[in-house]
């Protein structure tokens, strides 16, 4: 095979869809997308509706033994300060000088009825100073059972370690949400880097067909040459968006690090980057493969769309599964779709994230997606040979099935 | 050594006869015409030639040997189905599908501008394919098929929504082709540029070469043995002549066997009460004996 011409068409193909308006779009745009989407989610908690300071008169007596100001903390909201006030005018004075936006009083017989009397200069405590009050409250109740820890009772849950069911190895709460999403994400970074480079390369060669530019290639160099060269340039199209993407990730998760207090001792699932690594060349040349062959075998971009649909949906179709898969992680549905080639790269990074799987199941999936990659391939290579000059008109099952019989020969 | 050597080639294609046993050669220097009617096999044994589709049985030899992958190179081909990528501009669709036939980067680019000056579409190389013409596309479309100055041209059609002037240049450009040594074989159906510009012709008919020689040849074969006469006169009374017809002012002179075309013109010219404006022997156009190869009526 000539180096040259299929590298000149790898070339042309990358140049071609890398320079594409709606590529461009969709590999910058996405992590721009999910940064502001998560800037605004953050923003919203933080800066949304917030208590600056609170106060609090105790009239029944039940907050002595917490100090005079307790600070209640909340996941991505600022902490909050509750000021114990010995009156109720000092606690009116505080909130005509807006040193707090609200307190509460708490009545006398306060045990029985279980009521507050909240006072505001909007009429309602908010709602976050509602949830703050009721931490409050927690601890101050908790704080009177004498056979608690003082502390302890101030602070019950510091931090929550987890386990994998075949581990010794202790992951923290935070790393546990990190360990459940990060799959997820590469997950679908996975499936649109693979799926949207496939698919270019099925409306390259069905727009190729349309225009009648395929005679001209086919004049030019062998069918294979053709199909090897729009693979490698389209997958590189691919990896370099999912580099994009996935740089980025690392990028931001590495800024947050190291200036979110709570992110500082969360690791990257490296295995699970390292699964999507080894996985994602076969995966993108089985999806290629597949979707080559579909594009030689249609006569319109459209007709090509609904085929490929079929192979788009079996790739997802591990997220309808997604609950099974996490309660049983190395159960025999969750051991099949790991193995399925084309369910195989996301279930699997899924899985890895969750519990140690097994070496050899691991090497199996692997191996079975590289053996479904060169069948796709193979099969693309001869129907492309066969549907390269059909105009206007899908190849039948039959032609199908003959192109697969003819080899390395030529036929129409 | 011939450009092409097509011997005895047979396809078919589930059952039916689409070319059966072809044969004919293209010689260097050579502008080769193949003419038939549509179905008849040609662009068939045109993607034979080019190793698109393998011949059930016959033998293809291109450039003096089978045709090979380092041959691909040197032949440029315009299809009847052409296409070009409307979404790229003239200049990159030109340089890459030069590329594709071993012509570096940088002088394809070169050989492009070049091309695109002389044809008059230099203003257009930053275009779209999509914004030009249909005569400008197919003048950029010609052009990507002897970019990469191929030894063999293969030709459908090349004429195909030219008008006069740009005819003319795509004219120009196949002569320095022939010109130059290199073959050119072409296909269409406009038979004045074939009569105008082809040495050679085969014609097609229901899969097989049903006409193949010199112009000169093919239309003496179906030259009716007549001389044809304009002017002022009688034309009665000739001796020699078997029969005589008149159409559109102009009277065709049919000969009986053994008289020459000379003897009649003595014989009209010794006339003193006649005067002659034209005199023609015979010869059939090439649609006359298209249209009649094609109805079953065969010269040979």
């Amino acid at each position: 095979m000539s180096k040259a011409k299929w590298w000149t068409i790898a070339a042309h193909e990358y140049a071609v869809h890398a320079k594409r308006k709606g590529f461009l779009i969709a590999t910058f745009g996405t992590p721009l997308l999910l940064v502001a989407i998560f800037a605004a989610i953050f923003a919203f908690i933080a800066f949304g509706d917030q208590s600056n300071s609170l106060g609090v008169v105790d009239q029944a007596g039940i907050t002595q033994k917490l100090p005079a100001t307790v600070t209640i903390t909340d996941t991505l909201r600022k902490d909050v300060a509750v000021i114990r006030f010995d009156s109720e005018d000092l606690a009116k004075t505080a909130l005509s000088k807006q040193e707090i936006d609200g307190y509460v009083v708490i009545p006398s017989d306060y045990l029985q009825s279980g009521a507050l009397r909240g006072v505001a200069n909007e009429g309602n405590l908010s709602s976050d100073a509602r949830g703050r009050f009721t931490d409050y409250m927690q601890k101050a109740l908790i704080s009177n059972q004498p056979s608690l820890n003082d502390q302890r009772a101030l602070e019950p849950i510091d931090q929550v370690y987890n386990r994998k069911p075949n581990s010794d190895v202790e992951t923290s709460e935070g790393q546990g949400v990190l360990l459940f999403f990060a799959p997820y994400m590469f997950g679908i970074f996975f499936f649109i880097a693979v799926f949207s480079s496939s698919a270019y390369l099925m409306t390259a060669l069905v727009e190729e067909k349309e225009s009648r530019v395929m005679e001209i290639l086919a004049t030019s160099l062998r069918p294979f040459e053709l199909m090897v060269g729009k693979i490698v340039g389209l997958g590189l199209v691919g990896l370099t968006q999912i580099s994009i993407w996935v740089g980025t990730a690392l990028l931001a998760f590495t800024i947050a690090r190291a200036n979110i207090e709570g992110m500082a001792n969360l690791t990257l699932p490296t295995n699970v980057l390292l699964i999507g690594v080894v996985m994602f060349v076969p995966a993108y040349l089985m999806v290629a493969g597949a979707l080559g062959a579909i594009g030689a075998s249609v006569s319109a971009v459209q007709e090509g769309q609904q085929f490929s649909g079929i192979i788009s949906i079996l790739m997802i179709s591990p997220v309808w599964f997604i609950n099974m898969i996490i309660e049983n992680p190395n159960g025999p549905l969750a051991l099949f779709l790991s193995l399925f080639p084309f369910t195989a790269p996301i279930v699997m990074m899924q899985r890895v994230a969750l519990v140690s799987v097994p070496a050899w199941q691991i090497g199996l999936s692997v191996l079975l997606l590289i053996g479904m990659a060169l069948l796709m391939i193979w099969l693309a290579a001869r129907i492309v040979r066969v549907g390269m000059l059909r105009y206007g008109k899908r190849l039948t099952l039959t032609e199908i099935r003959r192109a697969l019989s003819l080899g390395g020969q030529h036929g129409e | 050594m011939a450009m092409l050597n097509v011997v005895d080639v047979k396809k078919s294609f589930a059952g039916t006869q689409a070319v059966r046993g072809v044969s004919f050669n293209v010689e260097p220097g050579e502008l080769f015409g193949v003419l038939g009617p549509n179905g008849a096999g040609k662009t068939t044994t045109i993607r034979m030639i080019l190793d698109i589709l393998r011949p059930d049985s016959g033998s293809i030899e291109v450039l003096g040997g089978p045709m090979d992958e380092s041959k691909k190179n040197r032949i440029g081909y315009l299809p009847e189905e052409r296409g070009l990528y409307r979404n790229l501009k003239v200049i990159d669709c030109m340089v890459y599908l030069a590329t594709l036939k071993g012509i570096e980067r940088n002088e394809a680019r070169k050989r492009a501008s070049a091309y695109l000056e002389r044809v008059e579409l230099g203003h257009v190389a930053q275009k779209k394919v999509s914004e030009l013409s249909k005569g400008m596309q197919q003048k950029v479309q010609f052009g990507t098929t002897i970019l990469h100055e191929p030894d063999i041209v293969i030709i459908d059609e090349p004429f195909e929504a030219l008008d006069p002037v740009n005819t003319r240049m795509v004219k120009d450009l196949l002569f320095d082709i022939r010109r130059e040594g290199r073959a050119v074989l072409m296909c269409t159906h406009q038979m004045h540029l074939i009569e105008e510009m082809c040495d050679r012709i085969v014609m097609f008919n229901r899969g097989e070469i049903v006409l193949n020689g010199t112009l000169r040849d093919v239309r003496r074969r179906f030259a009716p043995n007549a001389v044809w006469v304009e002017g002022n006169g009688s034309f009665d009374n000739l001796p020699g002549i078997e029969s005589v017809q008149t159409e559109n002012g102009q009277v065709q002179l049919n000969l009986q066997a053994g008289t020459s075309p000379q003897s009649v013109f003595q014989a009209l010219a010794s006339r003193g009460d006649t005067t002659i404006d034209r005199f023609e022997v015979a010869i059939p156009s090439l649609d006359d004996i298209f249209v009649r190869v094609v109805n079953g009526e065969r010269g040979q």
